[in-house]
């Protein structure tokens, strides 16, 4: 064995068995107990087969959950990518001190717990302390404070905006860091021959940063899909299951039903609701040979 | 051209306006509210800091009713022991699979494999590591959790190192190879110290998903004296009746960190996606 192949397995290997522990094992392991009857306390079970994929399947939560999770992974990720572009690009062309404070400050609510974002908007939103519903009174949006979290009607989209106002500054962040690789030489040329500021965009900075735009929206889509902490913070998935994704359905079936089977069993059928899209943006942005 | 470009900067300037009012307001609530006497957020609170009248029992409250000391230091040793696991193990993976990438074939799939690991739900590892841990002592530790959370850190951190490894010239390890260096020499000596900045953006990474997490303590930590913050202000909601105020002093001593994390840490961030987007074009 030479120098190279040595260094290739010493590197390789070690953290790839922990890869594989800490990732591979535990699908697997929901793999197996999706055909089981196992209940979490009890350590006996016995196979039944299909059984927990063809009940859950044949259920009106399955096509509930995919609803939900697709309305709530897309429209936190458009959102999102949205905003966090807009904001990149009004900021990324200032390279003064004043304009990366306005950055730092926007990038703040990405890093505070969801526990502590959960309890400020359920404070923000709540019909009697709440100052955005003291607002919406004051304003004469409405004459009565709005239940932004326990309307079925209006818990998605809140919890989308919720959701957006933590993480969008995340999308900002890579595309901020996109924009400050497009060549300043060829943004002052373009504004040497006269274009404007939409020209510019479309013919020089669009062409570079597009690829990291659509890899931003689609690593927001993967990540909000399989979120489970805020959604279950601000409303468990209530009222009426309107905002019930999969990872929350896998969580009350495991710990509320203690059907361990049957959340395993949902758990792999996200997993497999993820593969699709997945598996289209790999084919998508694969390099070109 | 004028106009155009006139009306474009207006609605930036509207645009951006806008954002910081969305992004500060509820920031100063959630602040001025820790601080303001419980009969004012119940009178006509609009606007934060429209009073002089402040307290600290809030804060004292908290401090008094909850063991905020002990679960924060919980917080700061899983985020420390996250880190350490998860820039070394990061940084082997990604240089291997991509100096290697164009002599090994497979290696090319570590792309598409990191985002694969980024596409894994949480509750889909967290419910059966909370079993397997329960096998090897694991479970309601610290270590634990360290380990668990580094579930979520990895795959971005892959990310980010793969683009920074991606630009590193070739010639400079060649050069080194000439001179008869080993290629862990080459690693450690060579590679690692040019990359220090992305590898404090990676470690800074993964010390904010420790700070973020919920959903992980929640399956896997079980003994009130392990929680970390989050979930330990999370139980204390469900056990007591607080009030907004004692609630939002909670939520702003947790967030002080992440404060100063994100002041300090947005430079490196940058500096490491910055590398990322050279890397995927």
């Amino acid at each position: 064995m030479n120098e190279e192949t040595k260094f290739i397995l010493t590197a390789l290997v070690p953290p790839l068995i922990f890869l594989v522990f800490v990732e591979f094992v535990p699908i697997f392991y929901s793999l197996f107990f999706s055909f089981t009857d196992r209940v979490i306390f009890e350590t006996t079970y016995k196979f039944v087969g299909l059984e927990n994929y063809l009940r859950y399947l044949a259920s009106s939560d399955f096509i509930n959950n995919l609803i939900n999770s697709f309305a709530y992974g897309l429209g936190a990720a458009i959102l999102q990518t949205f905003w966090g572009l807009f904001l990149a690009l009004s900021l990324y062309k200032h390279q003064s001190v004043w304009a990366t404070a306005l950055c730092v400050i926007l990038f703040i609510p990405y890093v505070i717990p969801y526990v502590a974002v959960a309890l400020l908007w359920t404070f923000l939103l709540d019909q009697t302390a709440g100052p955005i519903n003291k607002w919406v009174t004051f304003l004469g949006i409405s004459d009565k404070p709005i239940p932004f979290l326990s309307s079925p009607q209006l818990a998605m989209p809140t919890v989308i905006l919720v959701t957006s106002w933590m993480l969008a500054p995340f999308a900002m962040l890579l595309l901020y860091a996109a924009l400050r690789t497009v060549p300043r030489d060829q943004l002052e040329a373009a504004m040497i021959d006269g274009a404007g500021a939409l020209e510019t965009f479309r013919h020089v900075t669009w062409p570079w940063i597009a690829r990291m735009f659509y890899i931003t929206l689609f690593l927001r889509f993967l990540f909000n899909f399989g979120k489970f902490d805020l959604i279950w913070l601000l409303t468990q998935g209530g009222p009426l299951k309107a905002t019930e994704t999969f990872p929350i359905r896998v969580w009350l079936m495991a710990y509320s039903e203690y059907n361990y089977g049957g959340a395993s069993a949902v758990a792999v059928v996200s997993l497999l609701a993820l593969m699709i899209p997945l598996a289209l943006f790999v084919y998508a942005t694969r390099e070109k040979e | 051209m004028g106009l155009q470009d006139t009306i474009l900067k207006i609605s930036k300037l509207v645009f951006l306006s806008l954002s910081l009012l969305v992004v500060v307001y509820p920031l100063l609530c959630m602040v001025f509210s820790s601080f303001a006497p419980d009969k004012l957020l119940f009178s006509g609170f609009l606007m934060p800091f429209s009073t002089l009248q402040l307290t600290f029992r809030h804060y004292q409250e908290v401090l008094a009713k909850t063991y905020f000391f002990q679960w924060y230091m919980n917080s700061l040793i899983v985020a420390g022991l996250c880190v350490a696991i998860n820039v070394p193990l990061a940084s082997m993976i990604a240089y291997v699979a991509t100096r290697y990438s164009s002599k090994y074939r497979p290696l090319k799939l570590f792309g598409p494999f990191s985002l694969f690991l980024y596409m894994i739900p949480g509750v889909v590892l967290a419910l059966p590591l909370s079993l397997l841990f329960g096998y090897i002592g694991l479970f309601d530790n610290l270590i634990g959790l360290a380990i668990a959370d580094s579930t979520f850190a990895l795959p971005l951190s892959l990310w980010i190192l793969w683009g920074h490894f991606v630009n590193i010239p070739k010639d400079l390890e060649e050069a080194a190879m000439v001179d008869g260096a080993s290629s862990w020499q080459i690693l450690i000596r060579i590679i690692l110290p040019i990359s220090r900045p992305v590898l404090t953006a990676v470690g800074i990474f993964a010390f904010i998903v420790v700070w973020l997490d919920y959903l992980f303590a929640l399956a896997l930590i079980r003994t009130e004296a392990n929680y970390p913050i989050a979930l330990g202000i999370n139980w204390l909601i469900r056990e007591y009746s607080f009030t907004w105020g004692e609630l939002m002093a909670a939520a702003t001593l947790m967030s002080i960190p992440s404060f100063i994390i994100g002041i300090l840490a947005f430079k490196y961030l940058l500096k490491g996606f910055e590398m990322v987007s050279k890397g995927v074009r």
